[in-house]
């Protein structure tokens, strides 16, 4: 076996997107990548990303990372779900479950049999017939349990913790294994005139390093992909025109944490609550063009509750992203590379996507201006595009699937026209109460039918097998579920008590 | 909340009463109790390569249960056997062959071409065994396929669709009516029956008599991708084995693939006519006698078109490399399963059926594309033909990033599993490209993976039997 030379990574910028990505290289990567991180003590972390995916889970597993460790580090609860409320209209609230309806009957999703006694008036709300969605709302968690073929298995979790620890954990994890740390600010990027690779970087003060492959984790700001090497922009922002945040934490309130986290639609976006175990994170994503700073501060005061532990803080962005993620030798992660808003906690699934993929594809030979490393580019851009464009449609859909009229920002969002791709699995929907299907990416059947339904966005027809079941025999099957269900997540532990038996648990194992 | 359920379709003409058709009738009227569904007769069509197939691929084994079809009932009715894995003789040279294994690949990292599959070893050394649900068991890696006598198989289902209720099946097809609107209002038997329908499922073959009354569409042409154009058919019941191995053996005008099955061999030629005369290609594969037939490899652009469902060589002509066109078909007909229609047209959702159906036929196409990539050929103007190819986006990606890295792309709708891709990459002699999380194992970590691979082959071979007895045992094992 040949010896192969280290490729040595320089990751610019130590947020979550960066310092996940050091950990996730030395780890995984050891001697194949050489990780050296430069982070810049003035550069705040953005963070709004409180709140995660399942997906993270995967991603801090295969580090080898103790869940209960990390979650003390982060003061991190669990989550089930997302509550959203007021979206379809003001007054709804709908829970949007990491888990599934009820079961398939005779291959017919779920779903095509409640809307068959829904119309008939013998079904309770699609949320009774999940198991995630009752827990969240008895504020009750449980680990899943194994077996595919009980409900106990029916959903899954993510966490909702505190992003300004999740990065330096993970920073002392990636140290740990052999990263590398400098801490300066950037002033220059120098790059090869003939190529326009991108040879080294020089801080203030004039140290100077070069490296192989750049990860411009450096924020919004994109120092390497989108200042140094221009890479234009896609905007989005007349789907998504929400543009900036006012984020401020309050006290925890006393009594059960929610395992879930709440989007709240307001007149120019929406709020998020996001309940950790020491504090409550609040936040307010607007469109600047419909609403004043001043008046966003004061909406976001007069929803949030609980002593405010902190001045409210404004957070700047636009929908969309650079029209290649990985240009050269420079792979844009995180923010730098695109950014959708976290309505459905997407910032750091997006950020370790990116990581998992540069990975899969990481150029163990060096990094050539074309050849192997073109493949590599290409694929990597293939799959990071799906998945932004995926989540796109899926977000803009909380915005159009309404029927508000009480304020500009909803008259335009609910006549904007959008993306022929999601016009088409609207239209679908409504005809059929069929979910365009992919097996790849985020949010499969039960979250777009979660979504349609809790906006008020029935179908007309659903498929005709829902019909064949004795009516009697379909709501007794129904109702067996609801009840089954219910039993399940009365059964729990309170998600305070699962907190406290986890910490004990920690503390007796230490 | 308004709405209601979809009028379920109340008639259902299927012409074709070969397997694709009766799959059909059977699935259909399984899924809608309350529909008629009317079985419609065309001359039998030896081009028909999916209603021919007297083997499946694993896949199937889903599909029969889906369907009411158990294994049991293949083996005691229709003289069923098993199969693990396919040789590949003179593939990529003389005197080499590689098995193509059914079930799991080795775990990434090890090298298929040097540590066969479990089920190749199986083969290799005619042990048999049904593999078991728990993953922990080494055997589970295993998966098997069933080779059948095509008429008892046929004779099979003939018999399931009646007990189900479907009707019809004795009358030849005449003529199908278009109703005006771009698809067909009824078909008229050859004794003047006429037979309306809210679905018409068209499982008769390469001519797809009753698509072909509907206003032309475009057609995939899939010529410049598949070298083969002609397929000889032919029956050996003297050549008689009873293995779990088939074969495909590379011949210098073209490809020969026998199935040993308890009825004998079940013989295909598959060569291309631009290499010369058909007569001298077949002399030339050693064959005495047997049926030549011509397709057109390619498919409809769109299967489902109007109310008309294109199913089998209807809707796709290939190559029976693998035996993968009766497969492609089951699969088609579960993904239409799930796009059920109701009485009233729904365009978007035939077009969401059309685009996946599309997918899942261009994977096909690829994976018996990937056995004409192997950098060594067999001698021979075929195989010199062959070198010409070209091969699709899709195909090259997947290429370069195995060969790149070891690494198989994700493509939506590929009813080819992961590890069935991995050991055809094997049987063309490609290496894995070295993935960078195996090339940040230490080398001795790199080594263990194949050793750790090895011992759980040698430990199942252990728990499985000699096929002949096993198959001895069956009726007692299984009563």
């Amino acid at each position: 076996m040949t010896q192969r030379k280290p490729v040595r990574v320089m990751v610019v910028g130590g947020g979550t997107a960066g310092w996940s990505a050091a950990a996730a290289l030395a780890r995984l990567l050891p001697g194949v990548a050489e990780v050296h991180v430069i982070e810049s003590a003035d550069v705040g972390i953005v963070g709004v990303g409180e709140a995660t995916l399942p997906h993270v889970r995967q991603f801090v597993q295969q580090l080898g990372i103790d869940e209960a460790d990390f979650m003390r580090a982060t003061h991190a609860t669990f989550k089930l779900g997302i509550d959203f409320r007021n979206f379809g209209r003001i007054g709804d609230s709908y829970i949007h479950p990491f888990g599934t309806f009820g079961r398939e009957v005779a291959h017919v999703p779920f779903h095509h049999y409640w809307l068959q006694c829904r119309a008939r008036g013998v079904a309770a709300d699609i949320g009774h017939y999940s198991l995630a969605v009752q827990a969240a709302r008895a504020g009750r968690f449980a680990v899943p349990r194994d077996d595919d073929l009980s409900l106990g298995s029916s959903y899954g979790y993510a966490y909702q913790f505190d992003a300004g620890l999740f990065g330096p954990y993970l920073g002392t994890f990636a140290l740990q294994h052999g990263a590398r740390r400098t801490e300066g600010t950037i002033e220059s990027v120098q790059r090869d005139p003939l190529t326009g690779t991108v040879v080294s970087v020089t801080l203030a003060g004039g140290a100077q390093f070069s490296a192989d492959l750049f990860i411009d984790c450096s924020g919004f700001r994109s120092l390497l992909l989108g200042e140094a090497l221009d890479e234009p922009w896609e905007d989005w922002s007349h789907w998504l025109p929400c543009d900036r945040a006012i984020a401020m934490p309050t006290a925890s309130p006393a009594g059960e944490i929610e395992p879930y986290t709440r989007a709240t639609a307001l007149g120019a976006g929406w709020a998020w609550r996001i309940p950790l175990q020491h504090r409550v994170g609040n936040g307010y994503v607007y469109a600047s063009a419909f609403l004043e700073d001043d008046a966003a501060v004061a909406a976001l005061r007069q929803t949030v509750q609980g002593k405010a532990l902190a001045e409210p803080r404004q957070l700047r962005f636009r929908a969309g992203r650079r029209r290649n993620s990985w240009v050269g030798n420079v792979v844009a992660i995180g923010l730098s590379s695109g950014f959708l808003e976290p309505l459905e906690s997407t910032s750091i699934y997006l950020s370790h996507m990116a990581i998992t993929r540069l990975i899969d594809l990481f150029p163990i030979d060096g990094v050539q201006p074309s050849g192997a490393a073109e493949a590599s580019r290409r694929e990597f851009n293939r799959l990071v595009d799906m998945e932004y464009d995926r989540i796109r449609d899926f977000l803009i859909l909380h915005y159009h699937a309404t029927t508000r009229d009480d304020s500009p920002f909803w008259d335009h969002v609910r006549t904007m026209t959008v993306p022929d791709s999601l016009a088409e699995k609207m239209a679908l929907w409504r005809r059929t109460g069929r979910i365009a299907k992919y097996g790849e990416g985020l949010f499969f059947e039960p979250s777009w039918v979660a979504v349609y339904l809790g906006q008020n966005v029935a179908p007309e027809r659903w498929d005709s097998r829902a019909a064949l079941p004795q009516a009697s025999a379909l709501e007794g099957a129904l109702a067996r579920l609801e009840r089954e269900i219910a039993g399940l997540a009365s059964a729990m532990p309170g998600h305070r008590q699962f907190l406290t038996m986890q910490a004990a648990r920690l503390a007796n194992a230490g | 909340m308004p709405g209601s359920a979809r009028d379920a379709l109340r008639t259902i003409v299927v012409a074709g009463t070969g397997p694709v058709g009766l799959a059909a009738a059977i699935a259909l009227r399984r899924a809608l109790p309350s529909s008629m569904v009317t079985l419609v007769r065309t001359p039998d069509d030896p081009a028909a390569l999916a209603d021919s197939a007297a083997t499946f691929l694993p896949q199937t084994n889903a599909f029969h249960d889906r369907l009411g079809i158990d294994e049991k009932g293949l083996i005691l009715r229709c003289g069923a056997s098993h199969r693990l894995a396919l040789a590949f003789a003179g593939w990529t040279g003389p005197d080499h062959t590689t098995l193509q294994a059914y079930g799991a690949a080795p775990p990434d990292g090890v090298d298929p071409r040097a540590n066969p599959a479990m089920a190749a070893t199986l083969a290799a050394a005619e042990r048999f065994a049904i593999a078991p649900d728990d993953p922990a068991l080494p055997l589970s890696d295993i998966d098997h396929a069933l080779r059948v006598n095509p008429e008892a198989y046929r004779n099979h289902l003939a018999a399931l669709a009646r007990h189900l209720g479907v009707v019809g099946g004795d009358r030849l097809l005449r003529a199908a009516v278009p109703d005006g609107k771009g698809g067909l209002a009824e078909v008229v038997l050859e004794d003047g029956t006429r037979i309306g329908g809210d679905l018409f499922v068209d499982g008769s073959g390469p001519a797809a008599r009753l698509a072909s009354a509907l206003p032309l569409q475009d057609r995939e042409d899939w010529s410049g991708q598949l070298p083969c154009d002609r397929v000889l058919v032919a029956r050996q019941e003297d050549q008689f084995r009873l293995t779990t191995m088939d074969e495909v053996a590379a011949m210098t005008t073209g490809w020969r693939a026998s199935s040993f099955g308890r009825d004998g061999c079940h013989a295909h030629f598959a060569f291309q006519s631009d290499c010369g005369p058909d007569e001298a290609a077949v002399g030339a594969a050693g064959f005495e006698s047997g049926t030549l037939v011509a397709i057109a490899p390619g498919r409809r652009a769109q299967a489902w078109q109007a109310n008309v469902l294109c199913l089998g060589d209807a809707a796709a002509q290939f190559e029976p490399l693998h035996w993968m066109n009766l497969s492609l078909a089951h699969a088609q007909m579960a993904l239409f399963l799930e796009h059920l229609p109701g009485r009233e047209d729904e365009p978007l959702e035939r077009a969401e059926y059309n685009r996946r159906a599309g997918a899942m036929a261009d994977r096909v196409r690829d994976f018996i594309a990937l056995h004409y990539c192997a950098k060594h050929r067999p001698e021979g103007r075929f195989w010199a033909q062959v070198a010409t190819l070209e091969r699709s986006d899709s195909l090259a990606l997947t290429l370069a990033e195995y060969s790149g890295r070891g690494r198989l792309p994700y493509f939506e709708d590929d009813m080819v599993s992961r590890d069935a891709w991995k050991l055809a990459m094997a049987t063309i002699g490609l290496a894995p490209g070295m993935a960078p999380r195996i090339a940040a194992l230490p080398v001795a970590s790199q080594a263990a993976l194949a050793d750790q691979h090895k011992a759980r082959v040698a430990a199942a071979l252990r728990q499985a039997i000699p096929y002949p007895q096993w198959l001895a045992a069956y009726p007692k094992a299984f009563p």
